[in-house]
């Protein structure tokens, strides 16, 4: 067998997961890129700042967050019991203002006056806007065109917090290309400007200082269903974009090695290259905005266009420190498609009254399909990453579409 | 017959014939098919090239032949890293400096990137730096991007490419040829077959944007082995300590980016550039320095060169490649823009 106690978690000094990670950027980058993985390995040590970073958690973004037990749910679906984290209740509406107010304070010690960042469903966005307001610091936000569109409620609430969003029109107009225009940027300002990256992805040491940022939520989970379960869960589930929440939630759990780890993809309308985005199902290795992983890409390299229904889960690669544990055993990567997603954002809206997120959506979609099939006595955690408000316009559209009359 | 650097460059009489090395070549490279055996441990590896060159100067000019003959059958690749730095000991030795042209291949297809780089030639490019289309170039500037969408977009594709320079070697091309590119597209074709073809198809180097010193490490071993120059670049933010460490693994030339940001043309060059540039030159040693981003007029080009080794001109280029199309008046207009900016390089500094 594989050895799974080998990988402690953290990656090597140059940002390698193995085969993936790595600092694959232009020269420019390289020193203030440096300067960031000293400044974040100080402040990782530093109490203040692991103090100031929990009280801001605490106060300003509502964390704790709850771990909610879904009766309804639970028994509608017959099988596991089913255990949302509640990440969607953070201020801001998903868990992505956990990195944000981290970066912040990094940005602080570096003594930086401007921040920029991509979006793609926009709650990266909206959390890095928020927080820029909240330290005073001019804020700029690339959206992908399309991805403007069909998050536009995403778009006002930057605007409104006092942030610079420019849409960007070229390619697919997804993330991707909002990642490619943030990178311009900070190449041509590097100086003056920190560049907020919103997911476990990009050159080190992106992947684990957001990684680092984010396990709180894995900790509190752990704890918290430790404490109303007497026992560690069964499975964990977390949808995988970059894949900064999956890791979040799973990091806290990687020595318990009973607890089975699942990321869901966006398994989009269908297996045909363009028509996803669930990377290791369809991708192969490569090398795309700064990282070695799996990559959605042609045979002569040329990186392929995506599609999700939901923005956040939209993109063309896949953290590196996921491709580690996939290669370890340690996690496993599934796919839903976009209908069921759909389905499954509604069912949970009704039979909780939750609106999840389309992205979270597919986690729950994972669920929905296997928790029958698993004894009553086992234990699912879910890990509800952001609320779906921004997505209830989008989500409107598409059961319209799909002529889904109960939706209507 | 004199075998050497010139045997292949001269290609019109040369067609399909093997190319030799001179002693001292066979000193620092082995021959091609055995290139395959890079993890092989190099004991096991019979090389007769390298028992030759035990002798250091051979003294003999008919036994080099006799062993050039000897070892036909050993195709090599072609002597093209000399190309390169025999550009810059010539221009050196004359007094002047190099003019680097950068255009995307494939735009707007590639028949008409192999009449640009006659074009070129003879409009008095000394190397030509021949853009890889890539879906996300990321340190590009807008000109760049669309450039390489128009490329893409017409079917260019990496071995495409490669086909298209070994014709314009074939076809007589002198010109240095180097590789401008992102990771991706080489990682997806093979390392070490990108390597290998881009030799047998006359390329002298390639420039990995997306590749620095700390994750190059076997493609620079693959590239020196190959007899291409694995070029480097050094940014206004990189610390002298990194300069000295990328300059020690140069080859080539270093190509300094002239400020921090994407590929693009700038009403004027970066303020305390000179000095910059002579602080390189320090870390560089004899290495030759070339200045790119953000230069596109001849005064620019002037001004640049007369700082380093030479200087890149691009989007000012592939802007007016853009402008004109696929249309017959593309070549001698390109032409002309270029001679423009050659100007100022022709006489002596």
């Amino acid at each position: 067998m594989r050895a799974h106690n080998d990988y402690r978690g953290e990656p090597d000094a140059g940002g390698h997961y193995g085969p993936y990670g790595g600092i694959y950027a232009p020269e420019t980058l390289i020193q203030p890129l440096r300067e960031l993985d000293a400044e974040f390995r100080r402040a990782r040590r530093d109490p203040a700042f692991r103090r100031e970073l929990d009280a801001l958690l605490g106060a300003y973004a509502g964390r704790p967050t709850p771990l909610y037990f879904a009766e309804r749910l639970t028994r509608a679906l017959g099988g596991a019991r089913i255990w949302l984290k509640r990440e969607d209740l953070l201020h801001t509406g998903a868990h992505k203002i956990n990195n944000v107010l981290g970066q912040m304070l990094l940005v602080r010690r570096m003594g930086k006056t401007r921040v920029i960042a991509e979006t793609g469903a926009g709650q990266h966005g909206v959390a890095t806007a928020a927080a820029a307001a909240r330290f005073g610091l001019r804020c700029v936000i690339y959206m992908g065109a399309a991805d403007a569109r069909r998050q536009a409620l995403n778009v006002d609430r930057m605007r409104l917090l006092g942030a610079e969003v420019r849409e960007i029109a070229v390619g697919q107009q997804t993330l991707k290309e909002a990642i490619n225009e943030a990178m311009r940027d900070w190449v041509t300002n590097v100086r003056t400007t920190h560049y907020v990256l919103g997911t476990v992805y990009g050159p080190h040491p992106y992947p684990v200082m957001v990684r680092v940022f984010q396990d709180v939520l894995g900790r509190e989970a752990r704890a918290q269903i430790l404490r109303a379960e007497k026992r560690l869960p069964d499975v964990l589930v977390a949808c995988v974009g970059g894949g900064s929440n999956a890791l979040g939630l799973f990091h806290a759990f990687l020595r318990d090695r009973r607890v089975r780890m699942v990321g869901v993809e966006a398994g989009g309308r269908g297996p045909k290259l363009g028509d996803h985005a669930a990377r290791f199902a369809g991708g192969r290795l490569g090398v795309l905005q700064g990282a070695r992983t799996f990559v959605l890409q042609d045979g002569d390299g040329q990186i392929a266009s995506t599609h999700s229904v939901s923005a956040g889960l939209d993109y063309a690669a896949v953290g590196p420190e996921h491709a580690l544990l996939r290669d370890l055993g340690r996690a496993e990567y599934a796919f839903a498609r976009d209908a069921s997603a759909l389905r499954a954002f509604r069912e949970l809206s009704r039979l909780e009254g939750i609106l999840p997120a389309l992205e979270s959506a597919h986690a729950l979609a994972w669920v929905m399909r296997h928790a029958p099939r698993m004894k009553r006595s086992q234990l699912i955690v879910v890990n509800l990453s952001g609320r779906g408000d921004k997505d209830v316009a989008e989500v409107g559209r598409h059961l319209r579409l799909s002529g889904g009359a109960s939706g209507a | 017959m004199r075998i050497g650097s010139s045997a292949w460059t001269a290609s019109a009489s040369n067609r399909g014939q093997t190319h030799f090395q001179t002693p001292s070549q066979i000193k620092s490279r082995r021959p091609s098919r055995l290139q395959d055996s890079l993890f092989r441990p190099a004991s096991f590896v019979f090389r007769p090239r390298l028992i030759l060159s035990l002798f250091p100067r051979f003294p003999f000019q008919s036994l080099e032949s006799v062993a050039a003959d000897r070892y036909a059958w050993v195709r090599m690749p072609p002597p093209s890293r000399h190309r390169l730095e025999d550009v810059f000991v010539r221009l050196r030795r004359e007094g002047r400096k190099a003019f680097v042209a950068y255009i995307t291949a494939g735009d707007p297809n590639l028949r008409a990137t192999e009449r640009l780089a006659f074009e070129l030639e003879r409009a008095g490019v000394d190397v030509l730096e021949l853009g890889v289309p890539f879906s996300d170039p990321l340190a590009d500037g807008v000109v760049n991007q669309l450039a390489a969408e128009r490329a893409l977009r017409a079917g260019a594709t990496l071995r495409g490419l490669l086909r298209a320079v070994s014709a314009l070697r074939r076809r007589g091309l002198r010109l240095p040829i180097v590789f401008f590119t992102y990771f991706n597209p080489i990682h997806r074709y093979g390392v070490a077959r990108f390597v290998r073809d881009a030799a047998a198809a006359g390329a002298d180097g390639a420039l990995v944007l997306d590749l620095p010193v700390e994750e190059s490490a076997v493609w620079r071993k693959l590239m020196e082995r190959a007899g291409l120059c694995a070029i480097s670049l050094i940014a206004p933010t990189t610390p002298a300590a990194r300069a000295r460490q990328i300059a020690r693994a140069a080859r080539g030339f270093i190509y300094y980016v002239s400020r921090e940001g994407v590929t693009g043309e700038r009403p004027r060059l970066a303020a305390g550039l000179g000095r910059r540039v002579a602080l390189l030159r320090r870390a560089a040693g004899r290495t030759p320095i070339v200045i790119g981003f953000g230069i596109s007029t001849p005064a620019q080009v002037r001004a640049a060169a007369a700082l380093a080794d030479g200087c890149v001109v691009g989007s000012a280029i592939v802007r007016r490649i853009a402008e004109i199309g696929d249309r017959p008046s593309l070549a001698p207009s390109v032409g002309r823009l270029v001679r423009k900016l050659t100007t100022p390089l022709k006489s002596a500094a």
